[in-house]
């Protein structure tokens, strides 16, 4: 239940007036480019973009590598999170740091230290025959490995946060009336953190969606919707990218519209 | 039932050392202990939360030493109920039903059973969130008391409950032991709920057992400091033996008394051996004057020195006569004898009410 802080004077103090500046700003910064490129978008030219056949294929491109890449992520952010938080290892700190490390390296960076193991003559890439020498970087498959690197941390981060708040003894407690560890997984601690997961998800599936530098550098082609809206800003310039990133704007905010009522509906459930 | 031999168990510094202890079917044991004995450690051990270093367990004649917690068919009721905050009182019950494998129409008549038992009937459908702290913890005693389980370890299950409803809780629980014939290891620091519930007590002391014997026993003779102090006993005296003419008395240190004490056959101390005594407060009677003929040996003259009355029926009485002796007699007495600060009055007691404990 959200409490509400009861304003005793109708005077607002300076501590306000800071907070109120601030905040303008940041709505300034973080909203008008957004809603000017929208508005400023006339629906013909949308409508004219999206009849182009590369267009529509980034499109597409974009939501089922985001889609794959956001579940291949649950069973990572499951797996690593939950050992990381409950089972305790040497260098576990280091190797968390590690795994976290992706969020904040460049994504140009990322892209490079992708290359060096997936590219042509990388660790595993050199390991193929030559005919497979573009299985990694011009494939759905190199699109998704770039989008786990940047967005399966998120899951990962997410989900071991959301296991340490789970009182380890209800998991004792559920192998003392009998259950198995994947028993107690499923029906103790699971359903406990399913809604936390489910964020984490959304987050990292829109993070893949509209991951663009380490994508470029792996697999520049088949071209997903940033990379498209970077070809054609290199190409014909702004007002040919733009139809495609207001397209990218009003479907991400559709889908992420779409995520907070589940997850609203999920938390009804859970009374 | 359970045969717990020479268990040992090392949790960094701390050590359970040649733990040796067996319940049989329909036992209570209560396992009594100041904070960090290791009795919380003990439960784990047997539950197999923890593995012993050394020493085998064995439960209905099967060694469980090493044996996956989920199989090992004890009950357990923690210090906090940990029901499962997503589940209803239903669910919660049913979950442990369902993971051993009881079929529906079992599961629901033992759930309006145990839920009709322990009087929770009208709570079945919520969630532990809106359940007050004792029917929380009583809902954890069912889910105990649900499955087939002989054994259950209970840990300090009552902290944090207040002393009424804790009451009534010990009450079902008794009651619930003998409609569900189970066998019950209970840790407490409670000395009440200990004699209540009991017909075996184990004392720990710094991760070994100081003593495993009837609660009668213990209180009737303590036989070491240690217990004696944890169970409150008062008049603790630490002294030397003298005897005389066939006689044997015990002289506390720096007081210049002689107790006259009883020393059984199979008890041979040495003339200035040192020991400690201990004399129960009930076992002294107080009189206004010094008596020479009564059956007690032990007549000590002194001053009250103070007077502690709570809301008990009984008050305390603390005497100098040298040593600091206290009694507890009845209100009643107490107002009949006028006792009062400063007042002269006698101790006396028999020299078989002196326990020697060290």
């Amino acid at each position: 239940m959200k409490v509400k802080i009861k304003h005793f004077t109708k005077k607002i103090s300076l501590f306000y007036l800071i907070l109120y500046l601030f905040s303008m700003l940041a709505l300034f910064l973080l909203v008008i480019p957004i809603l000017w490129m929208v508005f400023s978008e006339k629906p013909q030219s949308l409508i004219e973009i999206l009849k182009i056949e590369k267009v529509q294929l980034a499109i597409l491109t974009t939501f089922f590598t985001a889609t794959i890449t956001a579940i291949v992520s649950i069973f990572f952010g499951i797996s690593l999170g939950y050992i990381f938080s409950r089972k305790e290892f040497f260098g576990k700190n280091f190797l968390i740091t590690l795994v976290d490390l992706p969020l904040a390296l460049p994504h140009s960076v990322a892209g490079i230290a992708l290359l060096s193991v997936f590219g042509r003559y990388g660790l595993i890439g050199q390991i193929f025959p030559s005919e497979y020498g573009t299985i990694f970087t011009r494939s759905i498959l190199g699109i998704v490995i770039a989008q786990l690197f940047v967005s399966a941390p998120i899951l990962i981060q997410g989900a071991r946060e959301t296991f340490d708040l789970i009182d380890p003894d209800f998991e004792i407690f559920s192998h003392i009336l009998g259950a198995s560890s994947f028993t107690t997984f499923r029906k103790v601690v699971f359903p406990q953190t399913r809604k936390s997961i489910l964020a984490s998800t959304i987050l990292c599936w829109a993070r893949a969606a509209s991951e663009f530098g380490a994508v470029v550098f792996m697999a520049y082609y088949p071209l997903t919707a940033p990379v498209i809206v970077f070809d054609l800003y290199n190409s014909q310039g702004t007002n040919a990218a733009r139809p495609v990133a207001v397209f990218i704007i009003i479907i991400s905010t559709i889908l992420f519209a779409l995520a907070r009522v589940g997850a609203r509906i999920m938390m009804k459930e859970d009374r | 039932m359970l045969k717990v031999n020479s268990i040992r168990l090392t949790l960094g510094k701390f050590e359970l050392k040649d733990i040796t202890f067996s319940a049989s079917k329909n036992d209570s044991i209560v396992i009594l202990g100041p904070s960090g004995s290791g009795k919380t450690s003990l439960l784990k051990t047997i539950l197999g939360i923890y593995s012993p270093n050394e020493g085998t367990i064995v439960y209905r004649g099967k060694d469980i030493t090493y044996l996956p917690l989920n199989k090992r068919q004890i009950a357990y009721v923690p210090q906090k109920p940990t029901l499962f905050p997503h589940m209803t009182v239903q669910e919660n019950l049913e979950y442990a039903l369902i993971l051993n494998h009881f079929p529906k129409e079992e599961r629901e008549k033992r759930i309006n059973d145990i839920l009709e038992f322990m009087g929770l009937e009208e709570k079945r459908n919520r969630l532990p969130k809106n359940l007050s702290g004792g029917e929380a913890h009583r809902i954890s005693i069912a889910r105990a008391l649900i499955l087939d389980f002989p054994l259950i370890l209970l840990d300090e299950p009552l902290s944090g409950v207040d002393r009424r409803k804790a009451r009534e809780i010990i009450k079902l629980l008794k009651k619930a032991k003998e409609v569900y014939n189970k066998t019950i290891i209970y840790v407490t620091h409670n000395i009440g709920d200990a004699t209540e519930l009991a017909n075996k007590v184990i004392i720990l002391n710094n991760g070994q057992i100081e003593r495993f014997a009837t609660p009668e026993d213990i209180i009737e003779d303590p036989k070491s400091q240690f217990i004696a102090e944890f169970f409150n006993f008062e008049n603790i005296f630490s002294g030397t033996i003298y005897h005389e003419e066939n006689l044997t008395f015990f002289i506390p240190e720096n007081a210049n008394k002689k107790i006259k004490i009883f020393l059984s056959d199979d008890l041979k101390l040495k003339p200035n051996q040192k020991i400690t005594i201990t004399i129960r407060p009930e076992d002294i009677i107080l009189s206004p004057k010094k008596m020479d003929f009564t059956s007690a040996r032990n007549c000590f003259e002194g001053k009250v020195v103070e007077i502690i009355e709570n809301l008990s029926s009984n008050v305390k009485v603390v005497l100098d006569c040298g040593i600091e002796i206290t009694s507890v007699i009845t209100r009643t007495s107490k107002r009949k004898l006028d006792i009062k600060k400063g007042k002269e009055i006698c101790a006396i007691f028999k020299a078989s009410s002196v326990y020697i404990i060290d």
